[in-house]
């Protein structure tokens, strides 16, 4: 009973601060609208009984939105004064988009025949998991890795517009790079 | 029971000090008094309830100071100190008001139905809270970010009297910085003047300006100010706390142990030389004091404290050039443009003008 | 080593948290004092008389605030603090012994990413603004090697609970077993503290960063919480890499109090003693020197359990 409690509250709340990321007018409540969403979220995955990916969640989550926090708001210096902006545009036909998509997996949530449980859930989710990353899928795992990882240098890569040659000279031949700001190990 | 006013007498009062050009000495004295005290020194107006302004008046100063006084979030009490002998009365004086609940309630509404009254008559404001837009440049990275107007001082922690820095800021960079002095007066230099010695003591030929003492002191002064924009604030208290002892008519025997420790900490301090190397280094045009990057200046400090404490060797201590100050000044925008705000913040202090012996005249320099 | 501990130790943590952040508040100020040659027995006061400051001092309000992500922010410091304290046990002990102690630790400790940015951003000042960005390129450069010291524990272990990394000491302490990964920890402590080297994000050449337009109430509730997150790592320390309650002739509880009191004391030393760290300089100490030697430490750590 408390669990279909909280289930209800959390679920109802994710939606409803999930709605708040276009309601409310400032780029940094939309991004912590849409944070709330998520930790809510975690909630439900923590109901289920898989407390790691619960918990990783509202971990990975909050760097995610920090990082994405910086990145939305770097091109403004405007601290909290912001203009007061519009977090949508098109707003008749993504309201149309986006009701019909939630009406879809919703009714699809409902009316779809769920088959009944076979198994037993494994007595400790956390290695069950860890052995299914590492073991039989492992490969996909390894290669996803692979592609994260290498879209990441490459998008790095394509937008800087300093290579080697300016960091080193033409020749490559300058001891210490040439940078706007040095690090710290002076390389 | 009188709960605000009991909170209040045992709460060690926080005191945000300005400067303004020919204050110098009057700072020392608040500096000296609010130390001995325990009281504590403010990073920002937010956090104080003393503003204690050093110095002679001035109206552009004193325009800036209004400003400041309404950041202030009360209880608080304001104190002017013209000259050094005057900063203890006045700090006493100032604590004095500052428990006086009754007058701090009477601020207190006063400000609230002023500032509904600006509500009121503001009405529906376009822009929020009032302020304008930023607008945007191009950045060092070629990317178009927005600017953000800033004036770093003269209202600042450890910073040059009177100097004001206008700078344009994309993140926390420095685009453009503009020197502004404010305040600006004919006059010596607190460390060049000729100064009252108290006694004549055996020592007080060495206390006139140009003399050792008095450039060790001066140059404590920087180093403490230096350390304390570095964020470290131990070494800082210690350095004034020496400074001081420096100053004073009589010199007890300890300090100069206790000088030629803090000088080993300092130096040794392999985190200080890791966040000041390569930063704002100066070519061979510039006098010899501002030569070198940053490390290179604190390190001539002190060597400069170094050679005036000890006994032998005091005769041949370095004084300034004239004309150094002027030096330092111009070279302040160049060298922190480009530079992030820490990075800036320590370029400053590590330039160290001495805004009272650049005279009336103000450099208006562009990058 | 079993930990559910009953319902009203709950309300032991914040007031044990709140004696040891008064700590080292009290060590701060004592060893200010000293260094301003005024009598450091007056530190001991000096945190209470603070309080009593900030407790009479007026909020501000500022135009152009965004208030609610403002206020939200500093309250998150403290009750992060004491979330992030529910996985810690006392002797052997937890309020919560979750089965992953170690990943909630962690989650509770990233809480404080987005309540420093909150704080910053929300105070429409460009202090505060750079101040809250600061703390967030201080994360992402502490945050991996940080993630890769608990993790060489949890491996050392074999388990994410923290009675069981508790219990994986029972012949040898972590930090002695992995000494690179307790001395990341160490430093990643200073740094998610935001505290002495790592204190830039309410920095004095930001005329205190993300706090420099807090006042009264706000300001005491930011400190405190502060000083009550550098509590919760030290504590956290103590059952990660120093064996918890392990010790001779006292009981686990008084070992596990005296030895965060150590932590404690050690990080306070070390905020006195150094210098800030400008971060432009560190984030390629992170990245390059600490990443790298973390996974190192966790290689070895994974060659000396399968070996074992």
């Amino acid at each position: 009973m408390t669990e279909t409690v909280v289930f209800a509250v959390c679920a109802v709340c994710a939606v409803a601060s999930g709605a708040a990321v276009f309601v409310v007018d400032s780029m940094a409540r939309a991004t912590f609208a849409l944070l709330a969403s998520f930790l809510l979220t975690a909630a439900a995955i923590l109901l289920l009984g898989l407390s790691y990916l619960g918990v990783l969640v509202v971990l990975m989550m909050i760097m995610e939105m920090m990082v994405m926090a910086v990145f939305m708001i770097m091109y403004m210096m405007n601290p909290a004064g912001l203009m007061p902006m519009t977090m949508v545009h098109n707003k008749a036909g993504s309201l149309v988009v986006s009701v019909g998509v939630f009406l879809l997996l919703a009714a699809g949530a409902v009316f779809v025949p769920w088959p009944e449980r076979t198994g037993e859930p494994p007595a400790d989710p956390t290695l069950a998991l860890g052995e299914a990353v590492m073991g039989e899928h492992m490969l996909v795992m390894m290669l996803v890795g692979l592609v994260l990882f290498a879209t990441m240098v490459a998008a790095t890569v394509l937008t800087t517009h300093r290579g080697r040659y300016e960091r080193y000279g033409d020749d490559l031949r300058r001891e210490s790079p040439d940078d706007p700001i040095g690090g710290g190990l002076d390389r | 029971m009188d709960v605000t006013g009991w909170l209040l007498r045992r709460a060690a009062p926080c005191a945000f000090v300005v400067t303004a050009i020919g204050g110098t000495g009057a700072r020392l004295a608040v500096e000296r008094a609010v130390r001995e005290r325990g009281w504590r020194q403010a990073l920002a107006p937010a956090e104080a309830d003393l503003l204690v302004v050093c110095g002679p008046a001035d109206p552009e100063l004193d325009e800036m100071l209004d400003r400041v006084w309404g950041q202030m979030p009360g209880p608080r009490a304001r104190a002017r100190v013209p000259s050094p002998e005057r900063a203890v009365a006045a700090l006493e004086r100032a604590r004095a008001d500052l428990l006086d609940v009754a007058a701090q309630r009477r601020d207190a509404d006063e400000r609230d139905r002023a500032a509904r009254e600006r509500a009121e008559a503001a009405g529906e404001e376009h822009m929020p809270g009032g302020l304008p837009m930023a607008d945007r440049g191009e950045d060092r990275d070629g990317l178009a970010l927005d600017q953000l107007h800033l004036a770093l001082g003269p209202a600042l922690a450890d910073w040059p009297a009177g100097l004001s820095l206008r700078v344009v800021l994309q993140g926390d960079v420095v685009q453009e910085a503009r020197v502004h002095l404010v305040g600006a007066r004919k006059g010596p230099s607190f460390w060049d003047a000729p100064r009252d010695v108290p006694r004549d003591g055996p020592r007080a030929a060495e206390r006139s300006p140009g003399r050792p003492w008095t450039t060790a002191a001066s140059a404590l002064d920087a180093a403490q100010r230096l350390l304390s924009v570095a964020g470290w604030p131990a070494a800082a208290l210690t350095g004034r706390r020496l400074r001081d002892a420096l100053l004073e008519s009589d010199t007890g025997p300890g300090t100069g142990a206790e000088l030629r420790r803090w000088l080993r900490g300092v130096r040794r301090s392999r985190l200080l030389r890791w966040a000041t190397d390569g930063l704002g280094a100066v070519g061979d045009h510039a006098p010899e004091e501002l030569r070198g990057d940053v490390t290179d200046r604190w390190s001539r400090w002190l060597e400069r404290i170094e050679t005036a404490v000890e006994p032998g060797r005091s005769a041949s201590a370095p004084v300034p050039a004239p004309g150094t100050a002027r030096a330092a000044l111009d070279l302040v925008p160049e060298l922190v443009v480009g530079r992030e705000l820490a990075a800036a913040r320590l370029i400053v202090a590590s330039l160290d003008p001495d805004t009272e012996a650049v005279g009336a005249r103000v450099p208006e320099r562009d990058t | 080593m079993s930990g559910a501990a009953p319902l009203w130790t709950v309300l032991l943590v914040p007031v044990l948290l709140f004696a040891f952040g008064y700590g080292a508040a009290a060590g701060t100020a004592a060893l200010r004092a000293r260094a301003a040659g005024t009598a450091p027995a007056a530190g001991l006061t000096a945190p209470a008389r603070e309080s009593a400051r900030l407790l009479v001092q007026r909020r501000r309000t500022i135009p152009g605030a965004d208030t609610l992500l403002w206020r939200l922010g500093g309250a998150l410091v403290p009750v992060a603090a004491v979330l992030a304290a529910l996985v810690v046990p006392l002797g052997s002990m937890a309020v919560g012994d979750l089965s992953v102690g170690v990943v909630w630790f962690n989650a509770m400790e990233v809480v404080l990413w987005a309540a420093l940015w909150m704080l910053g951003w929300g105070a429409d000042s460009a202090w505060g603004l750079v101040g809250g960005y600061r703390f967030l390129v201080q994360g992402l450069s502490y945050e991996l090697p940080h993630m890769f010291a608990l993790t060489a524990a949890a491996l050392g272990a074999g388990s994410l609970r923290v009675s069981d990394v508790v219990a994986a000491q029972e012949q040898v302490w972590f930090a002695v077993l992995m000494p690179a990964a307790f001395a990341v920890y160490l430093v990643s402590a200073l740094a998610m503290a935001f505290w002495g080297p790592f204190g830039t994000p309410v920095g004095r050449d930001l005329a205190g960063g993300a706090a420099a337009e807090l006042s009264g109430v706000d300001l005491l509730v930011l400190r405190a919480g502060r000083y009550v997150f550098l509590a919760v790592v030290a504590a956290m320390a103590v059952p990660l890499f120093l064996g918890g309650g392990a010790g001779p002739l006292l009981p686990g509880w008084a070992w596990t109090l005296v030895k965060t009191a150590g932590v404690v004391a050690l990080l306070v030393w070390l905020g006195h003693r150094l210098p800030a760290v400008r971060m432009d300089r560190f984030t390629e100490v992170g990245w390059v020197v600490l990443v790298p030697v973390t996974l190192l430490q966790v290689l070895v750590v994974a060659v000396f359990v399968l070996t074992r």
